[in-house]
């Protein structure tokens, strides 16, 4: 039988408004860039060969198009029994177990080596829906990447599913 | 590939992954994201999974790549939009595949936009996306 951790529709309604700005302390570099991209078994030169990207529109090397997306500066913080960080638990405020149910990327600008990246997640929206598996709160949050010039690299819309109790 | 030549209902050509638990666990490690339920049988279990299941947002990385071995550097990804409709475990087979749906080059800016799919071995559909392609 499943382990599920519910919240309430209330405690559920709760999040909607709910911020979380995070600042990194240290810059991309071309380290993360390639291993996200062999990770992956993306050998496109736009990574790995400086002159191929420096001649290119990119004009250098970029990162990968979603690993803006991945970035967790949340290094510090001890990992739970579930693998989860708490920093994100925390700032959830609830012990609930989450599921992804979408993400849309919005594309600004490509990450370079040297951006400083700082984040805002906002819960922008919670709908409550009856699905198969019974009731669930659609939380959809906004997340919104920018580098140290405050220029916006690219925004995150994304859509978790959190199981409601009866409460 | 050239923008000229790209018709709507043209496939993107697709790509095809295997879920193996090596690279599971390297999408963890580069993403530092240690859900258990990634790696670990019995704890996927007790949430309800089958076994060992992929974190969506890796769909992500390799639409992206599916999209960028495509274009190369002629274009640039503007955005990428995907719905998780199940589930896909360690063991399976994943097809990336994309398709055409609009081409335009309105004012100069010339832009196409891809219907996106990935299933597994039986057909099963996991992620239903978009994409919005700009071209230099």
């Amino acid at each position: 039988m499943s382990r599920e951790k519910t919240i309430s529709a209330r405690q559920a309604r709760d999040l909607l408004g709910k911020e979380m700005i995070f600042q990194a302390s240290h810059p991309i570099g071309e380290e993360i860039i390639r291993r996200f991209a062999a990770t992956i078994g993306d050998w496109n030169p736009l990574y790995w060969d400086a002159g191929f990207a420096g001649k290119s529109p990119y004009g250098g090397i970029t990162a990968p198009p979603t690993l803006l997306f991945e970035l967790t500066y949340d290094l510090q913080t001890a990992i739970g029994e579930d693998g989860l960080y708490g920093g994100f638990r925390k700032w959830l405020g609830c012990d609930v177990n989450l599921q992804r149910a979408g993400n849309d990327y919005e594309m600004i600008q490509p990450v370079v080596p040297g951006d400083i990246i700082s984040f805002r997640r906002r819960v922008v929206d919670v709908q409550e829906k009856k699905g198969k598996k019974g009731r669930f709160a659609f939380l959809l949050s906004e997340v919104r990447y920018t580098n140290q010039r405050g220029e916006v690299l690219g925004i995150d819309r994304e859509t978790l599913a959190l199981p409601l109790n009866e409460d | 590939m050239k923008f000229e030549d790209i018709k709507v209902g043209d496939p993107v050509p697709g790509l095809k992954q295997d879920v193996t638990i090596i690279g599971m666990a390297m999408y963890c490690g580069i993403t530092w994201d240690f859900a258990r339920q990634h790696y670990d049988h019995q704890f996927a279990g007790t949430l309800g999974y089958e076994g060992p299941v992929v974190d969506p947002q890796m769909y992500g990385a390799f639409l992206a790549r599916m999209l960028t071995d495509w274009i190369a550097e002629k274009g640039r990804i503007r955005r990428l939009a995907m719905r998780y409709m199940a589930p896909a475990y360690l063991g399976d087979t994943l097809s990336y595949s994309g398709k055409v749906a609009e081409v335009s080059s309105e004012q100069g800016n010339r832009h196409i936009r891809c219907e996106l799919f990935v299933e597994e071995q039986k057909g099963r559909v996991i992620v239903k996306g978009s994409a919005d392609v700009l071209f230099f």
